[in-house]
């Protein structure tokens, strides 16, 4: 059976700079792949690879075993992607109800039923009080969780999250954790980018460390922690 | 000229801070450190320390609810960044702060804003920056945002330079930076001293950071774990223990 997503031989370049140097990744229904590495590894290029953002020097990336290297982000968002960002992309003079239909205004089901579906959404996130409000008037927290409702609302299948705890007050890191663990749940394979190693820890079914654009080292979180190779990417050069 | 003087006040310094975001939450806790005269001060953590805050806090970016911020021993706490860059102190941001639309001497001459109606000042101003890095006046009308990454660090250090400061706060410099390209990065910082500029440097390349400076801070949960000299940690075996520490992450938070 194909993997969820795929990367295979990944590389990207800016300049004289190799970002991302043959990269292979996979990753499968209900796993959820943290990604770690200093400041430069390459975890966020690899996101932009994937969803599209980016075009990859060489390399391929599949979901659901069809290759999609290359396509723009919307095409690849429709193969069943959604990602988050480091500092939340909403639409700020949007209502929180609008900006949750945005993704899926294409959709063949009525309004009164897309609408429902926000609803529920937003009361799953706690945002629910605010949905006429201006996604602007939220809290950076809650624009996260906001980015993160709007991601679900299609109902991806692959769930790409960056660094969603960075700037968050740790009452709403600890919901955000929940929201995840219930993602991967539901089936989803999840793709995880954090600094923060506790919930790295906590969330990764596997753990995957870059370094100077390449894996260094792959598997559960007991083979992460205290791993040689790991700790020397840390280090520096 | 700033010389390696034990007995002067530190050029810039925290005494016993505590910096709050959110209202409750304590980043920094009763954190005191010293930028002495003369010297590279290095600090490093784990990330989620409180390295950029503490940063933040000694240029006026953010006001600690408790303790003071201290310059050449005197009260500093609460003046904005502006009155920092009057006292002689730069910040180079980890995060790009150049005007990409504008050419690289328009992204010098900003820098002279203070002094903005001083023409001879601005003319001295951008003559140091060029030669500090030649490359920069060769590509004088060109976009900044044109420019590589490395060349585009390379243009802040020289922006923040011109303004002849006399301690040079350094955030990340080398993030996201080529690694040929840092090691020149770096290099350059070392000289510093010689030029009679006193640095801080934050780093999470922690390898560099122990070689280049003199004296070193671990920050661990807004803490000092380690203030001391940086020739201590020089040997791996201990740095090595230090980092294994922060990948386990079994600091109880």
């Amino acid at each position: 059976m194909s993997s969820a997503i795929e990367t295979r031989d990944l590389t990207k370049r800016f300049g004289g700079l190799v970002a991302l140097d043959g990269v292979n990744l996979q990753a499968g229904a209900g796993e959820t792949l943290g990604i770690i590495g200093v400041n430069g590894a390459g975890k966020t290029t690899l996101m932009n690879c994937i969803c599209g953002l980016y075009r990859p020097d060489s390399g391929d990336v599949f979901v659901g075993g069809e290759r999609v290297t290359g396509r723009p982000p919307h095409v690849i968002a429709h193969h069943g992607i959604g990602r988050t960002f480091q500092v939340p992309r909403v639409f700020r003079k949007m209502s929180l109800i609008d900006n949750l239909l945005v993704p899926v205004l294409d959709r063949a089901a009525s309004d009164s039923e897309l609408v429902g579906r926000a609803e529920a959404m937003l009361e799953r996130m706690q945002l629910i009080e605010l949905r006429h409000n201006y996604a602007e008037e939220l809290s950076g927290g809650q624009q996260k969780l906001l980015e993160m409702a709007r991601m679900l609302m299609p109902d991806p299948a692959i769930v790409m999250l960056d660094e969603p705890f960075a700037g968050v007050h740790p009452v709403l890191c600890k919901f955000m954790i929940e929201r995840i663990e219930e993602t991967a749940r539901a089936g989803k394979v999840v793709l995880l980018i954090s600094h923060d190693l506790t919930s790295i820890y906590r969330l990764s079914s596997r753990v995957v460390a870059l370094n100077q654009g390449r894996i260094i080292a792959e598997g559960g979180v007991d083979d992460i922690r205290g791993n040689p190779a790991v700790i020397e990417a840390y280090l520096g050069t | 000229m700033a010389a390696n003087d034990q007995t002067a006040p530190a050029a810039l310094a925290l005494d016993n801070v505590d910096v709050a975001y959110h209202g409750d939450i304590r980043i920094l806790r009763g954190l005191s450190l010293e930028v002495r005269p003369g010297l590279i001060t290095g600090i490093i953590g784990p990330n989620g320390a409180g390295k950029s805050t503490a940063l933040r806090a000694l240029y006026g970016l953010l006001k600690p609810v408790a303790g003071d911020v201290l310059i050449d021993g005197r009260t500093a706490t609460g003046l904005p960044p502006w009155k920092f860059i009057e006292h002689g102190i730069a910040l180079v941001p980890q995060q790009r702060s150049l005007f990409n639309e504008l050419s690289v001497e328009d992204n010098l001459r900003l820098a002279c804003w203070s002094f903005r109606r001083d023409r001879r000042r601005i003319e001295e101003a951008l003559e140091r920056a060029y030669a500090q890095f030649p490359m920069l006046r060769d590509k004088r009308r060109d976009l900044a945002g044109s420019m590589s990454g490395g060349q585009q660090r390379f243009l802040e250090l020289g922006r923040a330079l011109a303004l002849r400061p006399r301690v040079l706060l350094l955030d990340e410099p080398t993030a996201m930076i080529a690694p040929r390209v840092s090691a020149d990065i770096y290099d350059f910082i070392s000289g510093l001293p010689a030029q009679g500029i006193t640095v801080l440097l934050v780093d999470q390349n922690v390898r560099q950071c122990v070689r280049i400076a003199q004296h070193l801070y671990v920050l661990e949960l807004g803490q000092n774990k380690v203030d001391g000299s940086a020739h201590a940690f020089q040997e791996d075996s201990g740095l090595r223990d230090l980092i294994a520490e922060w990948v386990d992450y079994r600091i109880d938070t």
